[in-house]
């Protein structure tokens, strides 16, 4: 993605972001509104700005200067990522601290092995069991924090 | 009189140092210090991650301490974290921390050239250092600028709060427009949740449990440690072959009499760091580089430096750990924090019930000295053991794959937003967070801002919103904000930070058209 994109792209998912803020915005005393209602003109205009700045000649100047080579990247395996991240979220309160992360912790670790085979699936389920007993005894037994049990048991 | 004042408050101040050393100097705190010191080196030794990674990452274990100890545990890992980037940047080639950037420059030749341990002493000894000195500022500035603090009214603070915006999103980013955007959308999302004045519940969404607000260290969580672990899947990130050094005899002494022989470098650097950790937002990353590049123009040999001199390590080293002390500074007098890891320290701070500013010097005095103090103890615990257990613990983390280091970040966020207050959503916001700050990144809008606007965005509004009741005995409400001399001076301060950018822009136009014509 060229410079030029990004800003674009950057500015108009911000500026969505301040417009949906903008059509939430139900205030019941004259105090509620003074900060963000600010904040949120401001950040409007400099969006804009920004914006306006990405279709003059000054940004085809920063396309020059940024101009790197571009590395060879994982789009779609750090998308896997974010998405297993977002399951062991889900998962954590139905099944709990420990049965989350152990098939959490395994499944993505297994997915960045290098060969996904059986192998690698035994040593990441050994390696997931062994951290996550060892947090669950660190943080429950010895700092009494608790973590999630999981609904399912109830 | 005055002078009895002075005298009083010279007593009072040495009564809290003393106070602090016997409290650090107990058995728990100790264990605490060198536990914390090590945990901090073997996540700054680990190439990619942060020190403000590894703060967040550790946060949940000092949930339950008391906070004396779970301060003084987060001071030890962020001193650690810094130095322990120096391994990889010597040993590997590849900065552990951002803070060691610097450090490779010299640090890997003098490795290849068969000098690994006198590079990993010169960085122990300079790290040391710099973090005592850092330590120094801290102690007998920050009662200082708590006093001066006193005098600050709700327009001072909305005026510290821009200040500190405009800063860091001159220094820290690429863009100063994107910096301050990045800094407006922090602020925004510190005003969900039950407005401050009014008690307006406000942007939730319907969702209830976003009423109490965005939990500052939720979102901290997000925003440094799943972008990070999301780049090293997006780069795909490999394990390193470490450059192994022998023992050689005598190396320690030689070392340590070659860097104290150059007292001016190690002070330089020493004082660049904590300067550069007291601006907002401005961490190790840059005091790091420029204090490198200072000893660089000082030395009489710097055709030298790059080629694997001990110099650039002890410009770079006493530099990005004086950053530690300087950057607490901000942190405890005003709540802003001067480097990224003091803004999880601030978040811990807030979670105590510690609020940052002249409290802290009076009434709480005890915790902020202790924990003053134990910074300076944890600088001088890192000379042991790195000099001792250096070599072993980068050769073990050096070791771990990405396929292991990937979930085992995510399994200390997880534990790290859930366990502050038994919250599922929390979970889910830390990570979306995550998710947001990645592509935001991306996009080219740096974290610090959004942090720093996290973190400054209620201090603005409570500012900004009282000044304009106080105002109401004036025709234009507003005119609180600038009627105060203080005011002035912070005022004056923000408009040179804003102007900051433009100077080089105007400095790179000038060149442009000479080239062009």
């Amino acid at each position: 993605m060229t410079v030029k994109t990004r800003d674009r792209l950057g500015a108009s998912l911000l500026l969505l972001f301040v417009i949906v803020l903008w059509a939430q915005r139900d205030y019941l005393t004259p105090f509620g509104g003074i900060f963000p209602d600010r904040v949120m003109i401001i950040m409007a205009f400099l969006l804009v700005l920004d914006l306006i700045l990405s279709f003059t000649p000054y940004a085809s100047l920063k396309e020059k200067e940024e101009d790197k080579k571009e590395e060879e990247t994982h789009f779609i395996k750090m998308v896997i990522v974010a998405v297993l991240l977002l399951l062991w979220a889900g998962l954590l309160r139905y099944f709990g601290f420990i049965l989350s992360s152990i098939s959490a912790f395994s499944i993505i670790s297994w997915f960045l092995s290098e060969r996904r085979d059986l192998r690698h699936l035994l040593t990441s389920v050994f390696v997931a069991v062994v951290l996550t007993y060892s947090l669950v005894y660190i943080f429950e037994h010895l700092l009494a924090v608790p973590l999630p049990k999981g609904t399912i048991y109830e | 009189m005055h002078l009895n004042s002075k005298l009083l408050d010279s007593i009072e101040m040495l009564e809290h140092i003393l106070g602090g050393i016997t409290n650090i100097f107990t058995a728990k705190n100790l264990l605490l210090v060198v536990a914390g010191t090590v945990s901090g080196m073997v996540v700054g030794a680990m190439p990619g991650l942060t020190a403000v990674m590894a703060v967040a990452l550790l946060v949940p274990f000092t949930y339950t301490m008391d906070p004396t100890s779970g301060l003084v545990t987060l001071g030890a890992v962020y001193m650690g974290c810094i130095y322990g980037g120096a391994f990889s940047a010597i040993l590997i080639n590849t900065p552990g921390t951002p803070s060691s950037i610097g450090t490779t420059f010299d640090g890997y030749p003098m490795a290849r050239k068969g000098k690994g341990e006198e590079a990993i002493i010169t960085a122990t000894i300079a790290s040391a250092f710099g973090g005592i000195v850092g330590v120094i500022a801290l102690i007998f500035l920050s009662p200082l600028l708590a006093e001066v603090a006193l005098k600050f009214g709700p327009a001072e603070y909305f005026w510290v709060g821009v200040f500190g915006l405009t800063i860091v999103s001159s220094l820290v980013t690429g863009s100063f427009l994107k910096g301050i955007t990045g800094a407006a959308f922090g602020v925004l999302i510190s005003t969900i949740g039950i407005a401050p004045i009014g008690g307006d519940v406000r942007f939730t969404f319907g969702i209830p449990s976003l009423q109490g607000g965005v939990e500052l260290i939720v979102a901290l969580i997000g925003l440094f440690c799943i972008p990070e672990i999301l780049k090293m899947v997006y780069n795909d990130v490999k394990t390193q072959e470490v450059l192994g050094y022998n023992k050689e005899k005598g190396v320690m002494w030689k070392t340590l009499k070659y860097v104290l022989s150059r007292p001016g470098n190690l002070i330089r650097s020493s004082i660049i760091g904590t300067v550069v950790g007291i601006l907002p937002g401005a961490g190790g990353n840059i005091a790091n580089l420029v204090a490198y590049n200072e000893a660089r123009r000082a030395s009489k040999e710097p055709e030298k430096f790059g080629t694997g001199i001990p110099d650039g390590i002890v410009a770079t080293e006493s530099a990005n750990n004086a950053v530690v002390g300087g950057g607490m500074i901000p942190l405890v007098t005003l709540g802003i924090p001067g480097a990224p890891p003091d803004a999880i320290i601030y978040g811990v701070l807030m979670l105590q019930g510690l609020r940052p500013g002249p409290e802290l010097f009076s009434e709480r005095a005890d915790i902020t000295f202790t924990f003053m103090i134990s910074l300076g103890v944890a600088a001088i615990v890192m000379v042991p053991v790195g000099i001792y257990g250096g070599r072993l613990l980068t050769r073990v983390v050096s070791i771990v794959p990405t396929r292991f280091l990937v979930p085992g970040i995510g399994i200390f966020t997880i534990i790290g937003s859930y366990a502050i207050r038994n919250n599922f959503t929390d979970v889910f916001l830390m990570i979306l967070f995550g998710i947001i700050g990645f592509a935001l990144r991306y996009l080219g809008y740096h974290p610090a801002p959004i942090v720093l606007g996290l973190i400054l965005g209620p201090i603005m509004e409570n500012g900004l919103v009282q000044t304009y009741l106080i105002g109401q005995k004036y025709s234009v409400p507003w005119l609180a904000l600038v009627v105060d001399p203080l005011s002035w001076i912070l005022i004056a301060l923000c408009i040179f930070s804003f102007m900051w950018p433009y100077f080089g822009y105007l400095k790179r136009f000038i060149k442009l058209s000479s080239t062009n014509r």
